[in-house]
C-alpha cells in the first residue's frame, strides 16, 4: 500500500518535470518576442516572464501550498525546493549562458532576484491560506504578465515618435544580418551612426524571427527616405571612399613597416572603411517621402529596391542582363542549396554546414545584386546560422526563405524579358547546324567564353526539337547560365544522342 | 576579324595554337567528325580553315571533299607531316589547299594564314592584338561572376572560372595579369587557391584581389594575413571595382 506522503511526492516529482518542461519553452518564446522589442524594455519583459513562471508554479503545484507549508515528508519537501527553484535556475542559466552580455546579465540576474524576494515575502508574510486568496494572487501574477507583454508591444507601435526610436533600435538588430546591402540602405536613408548597433549573434529561433522582421523593417524604411540630395551623397561617398581607400593602399603598400604593425595598420584601415560606410550625418528631421531616386520607367516588383540595384549594376543593360541572370538561376540555386539543407538535416557534420553556408553566401550577394532586400536579409541570417553551427535556425527558417527565393519565378516573370518565350516561329532542326552548335557550347563552356556559350543557346533556341529533347535542352540552357561546365557537357552529350548527331 | 575554323583532334597542340591566333582571329575549333564540320561551316562562316592532319585517315576524306565541292573559294591550310599529307595528296593538286609540314612553330602558321588571308602581316587586316589587360575572376557563383564580367568587359579582357581548380586550368592556358578571388568558394577555397598560385613560381607574382561578401574583422584579418594585392566587398560597385583592379595593375 502506497502511503499518501509517497503518492503525493510522486505527484509532486512528476509535476516538477512537466514545469521544467513549460520554463524552457517559455523562456525559447519569451527570448523570440523580445528580439522585436527595444533595450529600454527588457527589465520590464523580465517582470513579465518572472510573473509568468511563477503562474505555471502555481497551476502545477498539486497542494496548493504554494511552496509555504511543509508537510514533512522528504520527497515533498525536495519538490518543493526544486519547483520553488527552477525558474530561478533556469533564468540565471539564461543569462549566463544564452546571452552572455556581461552587464545585461547582471542587470537581469538583479532584476529577477528583487522579483523572487518581493514573491517570497508575500507568500511567507502577507498570504492567507485559503484557497481562494491564492487563486486570486495568481490572477494578479498573470494580470501583472500580460500587462507587461501588452505595454511593450504598445509602446513598439505606438505613435509616430515611439514607432520612429523603435525603428531604428529594431533595425539595429538586423544591421549585421544584412550586411552590405542593409549598410548600403541605411547610407541612402541617412541612417547616421549612433544608431546603429550591431548584433552579431543572431541564432536559434529567435533568427527565424528576425527575418520576418527583416522584411517589416526594410518595409519601414522605405517610408522613412529622407530628403537629402542625393548628389551632394554620391560626392560625400566617393569622397570617403576614396580617402579610405587611399589608407588602405598606403598601408598595403607601406613596405617599410614592420610586418605586424602593418597588417594591424591595413587591417584598422579596411575597418574603417566599413564602419565608416555607414557613419553618416543624422537627418535634419524632414522625412518627406522620396521616390526622386527611383526610375519610373523601372517596373514593381514586391521586395525589390531598383535603387538599390543600380549601385552595383550602373546602366540599364547590366541590369537587365543581372536581372534575367538571377531569374535563370533562382530554381537552380534553390535546387542546390536544397540539397545541402538535406544534408544538413540528415547529418549535419561541419562540411554540410560550411557546404550551406557557402551556396546561402551566393544566394546573398545575387539576391543582393538585384536588390532584393529581404532575400538578401534572410539568406544571411541563414549563413550566420550555419557558421554558427545553429541547425535550429537553419531548419526553422530553410523552408520559409526557399519558398520566398523561387517566389520570384513568379514575381520576376515579364520583368525585362524573364521567362518570356521567344516570340519567333521555331523552325524544325537542321542537324548538322544543331550539331555544329553543340559542338560550339561544349568548346565554349570548356573556355569560360560566357558571351560564346550564351550565343550558341540563343540560337539553338530558335529550333523545335522532340519532345525529350526539350526538357534536355532546357537542363543545357539552365547549365550553360548556371556556368556549370561539367553539367553543360554532360547535356550536349545527351541531346546530341536524342537528336542523333555525332559530336 | 577573320574567322578561322580549326579542324582536328582536341589535343594539346590544337589548344596552343588555337590560344595564339586567338590574338588575331576569331578562332572556332571544330572536331573531325564530318557532321560537325558541315554544321560549322554553316554557322561559323570561316574565311579559312586550318586542318590539324594528326590522326586523320580516309574517314576524315569527307571533310575535304566538303571543303572542294561545296567552298571552292575557302582557302584550306593543312598541318601535318610529309606522310600525313600524302593520305589526301590528289587535294594538294587544288591551290585551295596549302600543307604546313610538322614541326612548326605557332608565329609561322599565323603567317602563313595571313598570307593566305592576304593581310597585312602586321595589322593583320586591321585587327591589332588586344592590349586590354586580362583579368581572371574566380566565384561559384554565377550570377555574380556574370554580373563581374559586364561590369568589367568594357576596360578589361575578362576570362571566367567557377572553382579554385578550374582557375588553375585557366591560368594554365592563359596567363591572366590580375585574379579576383572569392574567398568563400566550397571544396577550393579562395585561401587554397592563392596559396596554389603563390606556389608556382610563373605564376606567383600575378596580383591577386580578394572578393569577398563578409567584412567582419576576423574575416578581414584572415584574408590580409594572405597578403592580397587588394581587398573587395561583395557584391562590388564598378567604379570602385576597376579602380582597385587599376591600382593593383599599377
Amino acid at each position: 500500500m502506497v502511503s499518501v506522503d509517497v503518492w503525493n511526492g510522486v505527484m509532486f516529482g512528476v509535476s516538477c518535470i512537466i514545469l521544467i518542461v513549460l520554463c524552457v519553452i517559455l523562456l525559447v518564446v519569451m527570448d523570440t518576442v523580445r528580439l522585436y522589442l527595444g533595450g529600454r524594455t527588457k527589465g520590464l519583459m523580465l517582470v513579465g516572464l518572472f510573473g509568468l513562471l511563477t503562474l505555471i508554479s502555481c497551476l502545477f503545484d498539486p497542494d496548493r501550498s504554494y511552496g509555504v507549508s511543509n508537510h514533512g515528508a522528504p520527497g515533498i519537501a525536495a519538490g518543493q525546493i526544486i519547483y520553488l527553484w527552477t525558474p530561478h535556475i533556469l533564468m540565471i542559466y539564461y543569462c549566463l549562458v544564452v546571452r552572455k552580455d556581461l552587464a545585461v546579465r547582471l542587470r537581469r540576474i538583479l532584476v529577477f532576484d528583487a522579483g523572487l524576494a518581493i514573491y517570497l515575502m508575500i507568500l511567507f508574510f502577507v498570504l492567507p491560506k485559503e484557497r481562494v486568496v491564492t487563486e486570486l494572487f495568481a490572477l494578479f501574477i498573470l494580470a501583472v504578465s500580460a500587462a507587461s507583454v501588452v505595454y511593450t508591444l504598445f509602446k513598439w507601435h505606438g505613435g509616430q515618435q515611439g514607432y520612429g526610436r523603435i525603428y531604428w533600435e529594431s533595425a539595429a538588430l538586423i544591421a549585421l544580418p544584412v550586411t552590405g546591402i542593409l549598410r548600403l540602405a541605411f547610407r541612402e536613408n541617412g541612417m547616421y551612426d549612433g544608431d546603429i548597433r550591431v548584433n552579431t549573434r543572431l541564432g536559434g529561433i529567435g533568427a527565424f524571427m528576425m527575418t520576418m522582421t527583416v522584411i517589416q523593417i526594410y518595409a519601414m524604411f522605405m517610408e522613412y527616405r529622407v530628403t537629402v540630395e542625393k548628389s551632394s551623397r554620391e560626392l560625400a561617398k566617393k569622397s570617403e571612399e576614396l580617402e579610405q581607400l587611399t589608407k588602405i593602399a598606403e598601408a598595403m603598400h607601406d613596405q617599410n613597416a614592420d610586418e605586424d604593425e602593418r597588417q594591424q595598420k591595413t587591417t584598422d584601415a579596411m575597418h574603417d572603411h566599413n564602419r565608416d560606410e555607414n557613419v553618416r550625418q543624422k537627418p535634419s528631421g524632414d522625412t518627406v517621402y522620396d521616390m526622386d531616386t527611383v526610375e519610373q520607367e523601372l517596373p514593381l516588383v514586391e521586395g525589390t529596391d531598383w535603387n538599390i540595384a543600380r549601385l552595383y549594376l550602373r546602366d540599364r543593360n547590366m541590369l537587365e542582363e543581372g536581372v534575367r541572370t538571377f531569374y535563370e538561376l533562382i530554381d537552380i540555386q534553390a535546387d542546390r542549396l536544397e540539397d545541402f539543407y538535406d544534408a544538413v538535416k540528415n547529418r549535419g557534420d561541419e562540411n554540410d554546414l560550411s557546404s550551406y553556408r557557402i551556396q546561402v553566401h551566393g544566394m546573398k550577394s545575387s539576391a543582393a545584386t538585384v536588390g532584393i532586400v529581404p532575400l538578401a536579409g534572410t539568406a544571411a541570417l541563414l549563413e550566420y546560422a550555419a557558421r554558427d553551427g545553429d541547425k535550429e535556425a537553419i531548419l526553422g527558417a530553410h523552408g520559409m526563405f526557399q519558398k520566398s527565393w523561387r517566389s520570384y519565378r513568379d514575381k520576376l516573370k515579364g520583368v525585362f524579358g524573364c521567362g518570356e518565350n521567344n516570340a519567333e516561329e521555331k523552325t524544325a532542326y537542321d542537324p548538322d547546324v544543331v550539331c555544329a552548335m553543340l559542338m560550339l557550347v561544349k568548346n565554349a563552356m570548356e573556355d569560360m567564353d560566357v558571351d560564346a556559350a550564351d550565343e550558341a543557346v540563343k540560337e539553338l533556341s530558335k529550333y523545335s526539337y522532340p519532345r525529350e529533347a526539350e526538357d534536355v535542352f532546357a537542363a543545357l540552357k539552365a547549365s550553360v547560365t548556371d556556368l556549370d561546365t561539367d553539367l553543360a557537357d554532360e547535356n550536349v552529350q545527351k541531346l546530341a544522342e536524342i537528336l542523333g548527331v555525332s559530336l | 576579324m577573320k574567322t578561322i575554323l580549326v579542324v582536328g583532334k582536341l589535343n594539346e597542340t590544337v589548344k596552343d595554337l588555337n590560344a595564339y591566333l586567338s590574338k588575331w582571329y576569331k578562332v572556332q575549333v571544330s572536331s573531325e567528325s564530318a557532321q560537325v564540320f558541315g554544321g560549322m561551316m554553316k554557322v561559323v562562316h570561316p574565311d579559312l580553315v586550318l586542318v590539324s592532319l594528326i590522326g586523320m585517315g580516309d574517314v576524315q576524306r569527307d571533310i575535304f571533299n566538303v571543303m572542294e565541292m561545296q567552298y571552292p573559294d575557302i582557302p584550306v591550310v593543312t598541318i601535318g607531316t610529309e606522310g600525313e599529307r600524302r593520305n589526301f595528296l590528289r587535294f594538294f593538286e587544288n591551290s585551295q589547299f596549302e600543307n604546313l609540314i610538322r614541326p612548326i612553330d605557332n608565329a609561322d602558321v599565323e603567317k602563313a594564314i595571313a598570307k593566305r588571308l592576304e593581310l597585312d602581316p602586321v595589322t593583320r587586316g586591321g585587327h591589332d592584338e588586344d592590349n586590354r589587360p586580362s583579368i581572371l575572376v574566380v566565384d561559384d557563383n554565377a550570377a555574380t561572376l556574370r554580373s563581374i564580367k559586364t561590369m568589367l568587359d568594357d576596360e578589361f579582357d575578362v576570362t571566367l572560372a567557377t572553382s579554385g581548380m578550374k582557375a588553375m586550368t585557366m591560368i594554365g592556358k592563359r596567363r591572366p595579369d590580375l585574379i579576383l578571388l572569392d574567398y568563400e568558394m566550397p571544396v577550393c577555397d579562395g585561401k587554397q587557391t592563392l596559396e596554389m598560385i603563390r606556389s608556382e613560381e610563373d605564376i606567383a607574382d600575378i596580383p591577386v584581389v580578394f572578393l569577398t561578401g563578409v567584412n567582419d574583422r576576423q574575416h578581414i584579418q584572415a584574408v590580409l594575413a594572405l597578403k592580397p594585392s587588394g581587398y573587395m566587398l561583395k557584391p562590388a560597385v564598378r567604379e570602385t571595382l576597376v579602380a582597385a583592379i587599376k591600382k593593383a595593375l599599377a
